[in-house]
């Protein structure tokens, strides 16, 4: 008997109905994995049979870490670790023997008898058996090898043995479900304003899983807010790389532009002249780096600068347009995403941003355009956001958590 | 932490002493130091070995005498301007059941003689309370707390939160006539992680800490000879100078001020005149106290917000200091306020820097400050 060869099958989802273009993102899905997986060894990345196919050419000491990583890459449906061997029907069904103890082995805890099936598809027309006769033999070899642990159910089994026979034999069982979305570098690049709260990853996290590529920007206003604060948004931005890979992050130095503006704009309009400002400094930035679009975590009617009239005053700053993915979103949905995506425990650590320490206690919820351009009347906005793109710190944050100052 | 301490802390080490429990030549060695540095102790302190427990700091001496009476449902009698380190365990003590009685501070930060002497008719369990307070500097009046104690309830057991006192106020705690006394090295210039309780009696509180006995019983845990030394030698240094020490710190408060009105910075300052000059709890308008701190921390200057002790659990605004605001500051004032502190090896040259860093940083920063431009 021969050894088999592990390999990872990537199954993807939207990307197999697209048309001419398919090939393109297809390409990029199959950089961004090899990327991922680039500190974890050496894998081929191939395409076959509308998959992916991750080989490696040692054996894999963590597998558990490389599904991860697969499956994290946005586009992927789902993957399985699979087996992959030559031979006929009688390396075939040893393989499938050896392959279902492991994976009894693995699930210790399912009641016995485990209910299984087998099914096979069949590549190669010139294998003397036909697919369903495949699989009625690898039944009855798996119940002689586990008379008392197996049964088969062929309509609620526990586990489904996939045996493809093609030039070469691939098995291949249980999968672990993808992020699905399209590959990142598909849908263009965007300036994600990030914050240390609960929406704004999320809202960077959706535009990514449709294959936005981003890069972020972060209003930083020492000594006003803290290292905490600060530290916060690095974390945050760490976390985000396991889905939108390296991630470039602008962090500001925003305090005297703060405290120009507080010196000259009434409180209750404070925070919305703010939030013009961080919008004039996010598209000078998105400008430089030749980036289309801003995103933010705004959701309709939040809070007082989230009312449909605080946000269009927003936009009227700037000719860039705002993407704002949350903005027909309940809390409880955008909870839900930064739990599943691990974000939501570091946003609720108690630390100020920038936004919340000069907050009114009577903000204007329904201001008219006009009203900010006089407030905002006697300042010079553009030396102010000169000096915001003046004052800007560069890092890369990668998905294995190195960080590097540009 | 003066050199000499580190010296003695880092030749204990390096001596091979060990545990001063074992009965070999190590551990014999590492119990010679111990007594010999628990005798300088008390000698220092003008009262026996035996009376002295040491502990891992101050909050666990405090931790021990508020617990450690605390096994029936008792009446406890402490004040509304204590440590967390006495406060939480007040809080704990209330939901379990007992009587706790916070006395309201008096028009001079401390505790108010009538209302205590009000509280002492009934029978009590303790009367525990903060001898200098960590955040105003306010000095209890203590010696009158003794006297009502004595005439009024002369049975009841009183312990008192010296940690900011010993090294600071010349004055002999441990013959006062109060029962427990507990003490925080690092306040003294000993190394982190030894304090003490020092008792009158042998009446005691309970056990916090059991196993193997060391210390009498009072407190088990493996002895470390080499901070039992240090904190002698802390100790030793610390009173010798302590007259220095005093003058010196009224020196250094008075110059801050001279010179923060020099610059033209307006200051409150939230210590009654009779604290000590070492604690300055001082507020500046329109500036939040955290926000100052972080400034003045990027020039290399440490002061506290609130107490340090408290402050990592301050991180978000909406939580103010519960001591000052007891003390009858206004919300803002306490919000504004930071602490300066000053040891044995500040000086002149530094207070004026940090005054001239406030003066830079109040300007810039604080929405009460005269800036070109801004609005009426």
């Amino acid at each position: 008997m021969t050894g088999h060869q592990d390999i990872y099958l990537v199954r993807l989802g939207e990307i197999t109905l697209k048309g001419l273009n398919r090939g393109r993102f297809e390409s990029r899905l199959m950089d961004n994995i090899r990327r991922r997986l680039r500190t974890y060894g050496t894998f081929r990345v191939s395409r076959g049979d509308s998959r992916v196919w991750v080989e490696s050419d040692h054996p894999v000491e963590n597998p558990e870490a490389i599904m991860e990583q697969i499956g994290s890459v946005f586009g992927v449906v789902s993957v399985s670790p699979a087996w992959r061997f030559d031979g006929g029907q009688n390396e075939l069904e040893a393989q499938a023997i050896r392959f279902v103890a492991g994976l009894l082995e693995r699930h210790p805890n399912t009641p016995l008898p485990v209910r299984f099936k087998v099914e096979t598809r069949r590549g190669d027309k010139r294998y003397p058996l036909q697919s369903p006769q495949i699989s009625a033999r690898l039944g009855e070899v798996l119940l002689e090898a586990f008379p008392d642990r197996l049964a088969v159910d062929v309509h609620q089994p526990n586990f489904v043995l996939y045996a493809e026979v093609r030039s070469r034999m691939t098995l291949h069982a249980d999968s672990r479900r993808g992020q699905r979305g399209l590959p990142v570098g598909t849908g263009g690049r965007g300036l994600l304003l990030l914050s240390g709260g609960i929406d704004s990853p999320v809202a960077g996290y959706l535009m990514a899983s449709r294959g936005m590529q981003l890069e972020a920007v972060y209003f930083h206003a020492h000594p006003f807010t803290s290292p905490e604060a600060r530290q916060k948004v690095l974390d945050l931005a760490e976390v985000l790389t396991a889905y939108t890979g390296r991630l470039i992050l602008h962090i500001v130095d925003f305090a005297d532009i703060q405290i120009a503006l507080r010196d000259h704009v009434p409180e209750e309009l404070l925070t919305l002249a703010m939030r013009r400002m961080m919008l004039r400094i996010a598209a000078g930035i998105a400008g430089n780096r030749m980036i289309p679009v801003l995103i933010s975590g705004d959701s309709l009617g939040q809070v007082a600068s989230q009312t449909l009239e605080a946000l269009l005053v927003c936009d009227a700053a700037t000719a860039m347009p705002v993407f704002r993915p949350l903005i027909g979103m309940d809390k409880d949905a955008t909870v839900e995403i930064a739990r599943r995506i691990g974000t939501f425990d570091i946003s609720i650590l108690p630390y100020e941003d920038c936004c919340t320490v000069f907050v009114a206690r009577h903000p204007k919820t329904h201001p008219r355009p006009d009203e900010l351009d006089e407030a905002e009347h006697g300042l010079d906005l553009a030396s102010l956001r000169d000096q915001g793109l003046a004052r800007i710190e560069t890092l890369t944050t990668r998905p294995t958590g190195a960080r590097r100052k540009e | 932490m003066p050199a000499e301490v580190l010296r003695v802390l880092t030749d204990v080490y390096a001596s091979g002493c060990a545990n001063p429990a074992s009965g070999h030549q190590a551990g014999r060695l590492a119990a010679r130091i111990l007594k010999d540095s628990k005798e300088s102790l008390a000698l220092g302190f003008g009262c026996k070995a035996e009376q002295i427990t040491l502990t891992s700091g101050a909050t666990e001496a405090v931790n021990w005498a508020v617990w450690g009476c605390a096994q029936r449902p008792a009446r406890i009698l402490t004040t509304a301007l204590e440590h967390a380190a006495s406060r939480m365990a007040f809080d704990i003590l209330e939901k379990r059941g007992c009587q706790i009685v916070r006395l309201p501070p008096g028009p001079s930060q401390t505790v108010d003689l009538q209302a205590l002497a009000d509280a002492l008719r009934q029978p009590a369990d303790l009367l525990s309370m903060i001898l200098v307070n960590n955040e105003t500097g306010a000095v209890q009046p203590w010696r009158q707390v003794i006297e009502l104690r004595d005439r009024l309830q002369p049975r009841l057991t009183i312990h008192f939160d010296a940690a900011q006192a010993f090294g600071r106020l010349n004055e002999s705690f441990t013959t006062s006539g109060a029962d427990w006394i507990s003490g925080s090295g690092h306040k003294i210039g000993a190394p982190v992680g030894i304090g003490w309780l020092v008792s009158r009696s042998h009446r005691l509180p309970q056990p916090l800490i059991v196993g193997g006995g060391q210390q009498g019983g009072r407190r088990a845990g493996t002895e470390n000879a080499a901070l039992a030394a240090a904190l002698a030698k802390a100790w030793e240094l610390r009173k010798a100078c302590l007259t220095d020490h005093n003058d010196r710190a009224l020196r250094l408060k008075a110059t801050l001020l001279e010179e923060l009105d020099r610059l033209g910075v307006p200051w409150t300052l939230l210590a009654p005149p009779n604290a000590v000059p070492h604690i300055l709890t001082i507020a500046f308008p329109g500036l939040r106290g955290e926000t100052l701190a972080r400034a003045l921390d990027s020039d290399g200057i440490c002061v506290g917000v609130g107490s340090a002790c408290g402050s990592s659990h301050r991180a978000s605004s909406g939580t103010v200091n519960p001591v000052l605001l007891a003390a009858g500051w206004p919300r803002q004032t306490v919000s504004e306020a930071i602490r300066v502190s000053s040891g044995p090896a500040s000086t002149t040259d530094e207070m004026k820097f940090t005054a001239q860093q406030i003066a830079a940083a109040w300007r810039r920063l604080s929405d009460r400050a005269p800036r070109q431009g801004r609005k009426p």
